[in-house]
């Protein structure tokens, strides 16, 4: 969404006092069998979790209190790892995608601390260090455009309404938040009213809410304290903890609730759905190793670059929203056929122009573009402006020869260009096995001298060239 | 031609001899020469690729990043005589038709090409579909032009394929193009989404590296002033004689500020500013004004009959408007049909790189409204929006341009730490040709 349009709509969500969608698909599949979601605490300085509440959606979660979150001892981490591990195998064992719901990118930032400070950890238990490879797998899915794995509450809100605040509040879910509650008169003024509390899985420390400081008040307190004191001590700082951890999971459950009450069809996403389903289940059936080789790094970058493709494309094909905003960049050309060359109906060759009253195209000559909401794709032969200004875009019919509601003179389509999106993995297999030195050596190999014409090159061209 | 320009022009020779010959018969495996715009680095494929299938009776593939590419360096190549011309493209490519006829073309790899000394021009995505046709050694040379647009990561699949390579390319343009974020691969060892020859360089530092050091398109003090602002590395001058890039105009000036913008570049300063006062409109896809502004100085240039002096007068296809937004972009395009200037081409910089013509239009990227991007920063773009014209740029832009380069904030989180900054340095090219332009009374206010 452009600059203007995205001011407008903010405006208007700020007169209606309400989000306002702006896309009419969503870029997430529904929510698949073993759907999960993670809401934490962090100790904000050392990067640590002090709270972690975990579960199914459809219940209270389970929550774990660390009262020493930065001590050696990690097995209060245990029922979250044993929770993460069933949670997985359930996935493994029926073959079927998984999800992650998380409030806020803040989470994802900790479980990715989480799995680093443990994939490796020589000295913590088996079912720790399982922990720490699964989170590293979920934060690692989560860099993949399109991928379907790790639901952000917040992002999902952000990527597909608006509200009436400056895109910058809208980094706070409880504040976007209360533009869809039809119980909240004034969301502007409630939403900022939310905002002087975190939403970003740390404990609050405003003069009127503590909470940060006093924790660490106890902590210090409960150590040199000891017997029933210490326990009254300790008792405290889990209400805090375990009060809070419960507003940052209720915050993930109504971001969630809000954005599935959009009610946006999510048609077009198989495809994504499946990719993402495949890598993740690759990861945590075969362990997570990070791209370090040149080889998997570009696969890497391959993969991501694919994801971005394929979603940008599944948006476009299934949200007439954005096409109509593309369309104003050139991205999807809106025309009606003009002529149709078909010597046989039904069968190829088969060649189209349409005509778009769009003077602003960014289709170029070979591209392979297909027909909005149909099966059928073509290449771009020729690109010619007409007389009142617009484009006639001449497409060779490569697929979908037969669905003549579209071939036809007079019929009404939007074009847009196929996603390129692939993988060559069978190309960087070559290039695993022969290792060319630039990209596997530590040194510049030396190779043999050819004997020199001994003239000027400028020369040896000149003569070559043509009278 | 005075002697400064003759010794200029002589020392840009050799460097090309030596690269070429370094390349063809040294001991670097790879070699890689830098060109500013319009060093002729084509030129120098060309004369590459003329030694090597001569008498050395090499097999060699030009690798270019995109399939135009391609075809533009296949037209250049049929002006020689060589044993063997080439290409291979895609199978759902159809030939331009400058060169149907001309050249054996094959719709993806076959067997019957590469067959003795010669050469053969692809894509590197081609190549790389057909690996399990290709070896190690298929290739004695591999010339890869516009290398620093292609990303190493793609170099990489072909990489294996020629036992010397040799990398040509201009360091100051847009970088490789990466739809997703690779912010997580700058702190990798290997930098595969970098450019080949800064990933070759970044690894291997004793590269041979040929910087050419002239440029035949831009004036002296265009040349000079894109120079110091977008090739730190690499000093290069200008051989290009102002005397023979005059434009004159039969009609003499009418309109107050656009009229002396012209004038001043038919005086000599080929790279000049026309503002409009005040501030983009904030909420406008495009500055209409500021669009209708570029198609009146596009039409001015015709309309007082701009001559080339001792070459010829000025067309609609020797004017180019250049805008780094489409739909900025359509909108100058609407401005100059509503005054029949139709032909004129306006395009984005991406599809301007690697062209020239005599007069370039070109919208300033910092005139827009809120704060600049790292779209809008980007040095690369900035690069080759200034660098296309022969004989004149102007700029055009909102005169609150100024106040956004004094007030711009860069901030301290845009890149991973140790990582390359290209938005800052971006900016510090902004500035140093902002405020040049200011400080040599180049900027015509409305």
């Amino acid at each position: 969404m452009n600059a203007f349009d995205d001011t407008l709509h903010r405006a208007l969500a700020r007169a209606r006092r309400r989000a306002l969608p702006v896309r009419t698909s969503s870029s997430l599949s529904p929510d698949p069998d073993v759907t999960i979601g993670i809401a934490t605490i962090k100790i904000v300085t050392e990067e640590q979790i002090q709270a972690v509440a975990f579960g199914t959606l459809d219940r209270a979660p389970t929550v774990i209190v660390r009262l020493d979150p930065i001590g050696r001892d990690v097995s209060d981490l245990l029922p979250f790892a044993r929770f993460l591990n069933a949670t997985v195998q359930r996935s493994i064992v029926a073959d079927a995608p998984m999800r992650v719901w998380l409030p806020h990118d803040v989470t994802l930032e900790a479980l990715d601390v989480l799995g680093h400070r443990y994939w490796r950890n020589q000295t913590a238990s088996a079912e720790i260090v399982r922990m720490g490879e699964l989170c590293r797998v979920i934060a690692h899915e989560a860099t993949i455009p399109g991928q379907q794995l790790v639901a952000d509450a917040t992002a999902q809100l952000q990527g597909h309404v608006v509200t009436g605040m400056a895109p910058i509040e809208e980094g706070h879910l409880h504040a976007i938040l209360a533009w869809f509650d039809p119980a909240v008169a004034d969301p502007l003024f409630e939403a900022r009213e939310r905002i002087r509390l975190p939403a970003s899985g740390i404990l609050p420390n405003t003069p009127d809410h503590p909470h940060d400081d006093r924790v660490d008040r106890l902590r210090k307190e409960a150590k040199s304290a000891s017997g029933a004191y210490r326990q009254r001590l300790e008792a405290q700082i889990d209400a805090i903890l375990r009060n809070w951890v419960q507003h940052e999971w209720d915050l993930m459950v109504a971001g969630r609730r809000a954005f599935l009450d959009l009610g946006l069809p999510s048609a077009g996403l198989d495809g994504l759905v499946k990719d993402s389903t495949k890598r993740v289940a690759y990861a945590l059936t075969n362990g997570f190793f990070p791209a370090r080789q040149p080889d998997h790094l570009a696969a890497q970058l391959s993969v991501m670059e694919a994801g971005q493709e394929k979603a940008d494309h599944a948006a476009l094909e299934s949200d007439p929203l954005l096409r109509a905003q593309a369309m104003r960049a050139g991205a999807v050309v809106a025309g009606t056929v003009s002529a149709v060359r078909q010597p046989r109906p039904k069968f190829y060759p088969c060649d189209i122009d349409v005509d778009s009253s769009q003077s602003v195209v960014r289709l170029r000559l070979d591209d392979k573009v297909s027909i909005v909401g149909t099966n059928v794709t073509g290449v771009v032969r020729g690109l010619d402006t007409t007389p009142t200004g617009g484009t006639r875009v001449s497409l060779e019919i490569t697929g979908g020869v037969r669905t003549q509601s579209v071939l036809s003179v007079g019929a009404g389509v939007e074009l847009v260009r196929s996603a390129f999106a692939f993988v060559n993995l069978r190309a960087l297999g070559v290039v695993r096995e022969q290792q060319s030195w630039i990209f596997y050596g530590d040194t510049a190999p030396t190779i043999a001298a050819r004997p020199s014409t001994g003239q000027s090159a400028l020369a040896i061209a000149t003569a070559a060239r043509r009278p | 031609m005075t002697a400064t320009r003759q010794a200029r022009l002589d020392h840009a020779d050799r460097v090309l001899d030596e690269a070429i010959e370094r390349s063809l018969f040294g001991t670097d495996p790879v070699s890689i020469a830098k060109s500013p715009p319009g060093a002729g680095k084509t030129f120098l494929v060309e004369c590459a690729a003329a030694v090597a299938a001569g008498a050395p009776g090499m097999r060699v593939v030009i690798v270019t990043p995109g399939v135009s590419q391609l075809y533009d360096i296949a037209e250049r190549l049929l002006a020689y005589r060589l044993p063997r011309i080439e290409l291979a493209h895609a199978t759902h490519r159809v030939l331009p038709p400058s060169l149907v006829g001309r050249i054996a073309a094959s719709s993806g790899w076959s067997t019957g090409l590469n067959v003795g000394p010669g050469v053969i021009v692809t894509n590197v995505h081609l190549l790389a579909s057909y690996l399990h046709q290709l070896g190690p050694g298929s290739f004695d040379l591999m010339i890869v032009d516009e290398a620093y647009q292609l990303a190493a990561s793609d170099f990489m699949l072909v990489a294996h394929l020629a036992s010397r390579v040799l990398m040509v390319g201009d360091p100051g343009q847009l970088d490789p193009v990466h739809s997703a974020d690779t912010t997580n691969l700058e702190a990798g060892a290997h930098k595969i989404h970098w450019s080949a020859p800064a990933y070759v360089l970044d690894r291997f530092p004793a590269t041979p590296v040929f910087g050419l050091p002239v440029t035949r398109r831009l004036l002296p003090d265009t040349s000079d002033l894109v120079q110091a602002s977008f090739y730190p590395d690499l000093p290069f001058q200008s051989v290009v004689d102002p005397a023979e890039r005059r434009l004159e105009f039969r009609l003499p000036g009418l309109v107050p500020g656009i009229d002396h913008a012209l004038d001043a570049v038919a005086a000599g300063k080929s790279l000049v500013v026309v503002t409009l006062p005040g501030a983009p409109p904030p909420h406008q896809e495009a500055d209409l004004d500021l669009a209708g502004l570029m198609a009146e100085i596009a039409d001015r240039f015709l309309v007082r009959q701009a001559q080339w002096m001792g070459n010829r007068a000025l067309t609609e296809s020797d004017i180019g408007c250049i805008d780094p937004h489409v739909i900025a972009g359509g909108a100058i395009g609407d401005g100059l049909r509503q005054r029949g200037r139709g032909a004129i081409r306006v395009d984005t910089v991406e599809r301007w790189q690697g062209l020239q013509l005599p007069i370039s239009i070109v919208r300033h990227p910092l005139s827009r409204p809120s704060t600049p991007t790292g779209f809008d920063l980007e040095a690369g773009r900035w690069c080759v929006a200034l660098s296309r014209h022969q004989i004149g740029c102007v700029i055009v832009a909102r005169a609150s341009v100024g106040d956004t380069i004094r007030d711009y904030v860069h901030g301290c989180d845009t890149v991973a730490a140790g990582a390359r900054d290209s938005t800052w340095r971006g900016f510090e090219a902004h500035r140093t040709i902002w405020n040049t332009l200011v400080a040599q009374d180049r900027v015509f206010a409305l």
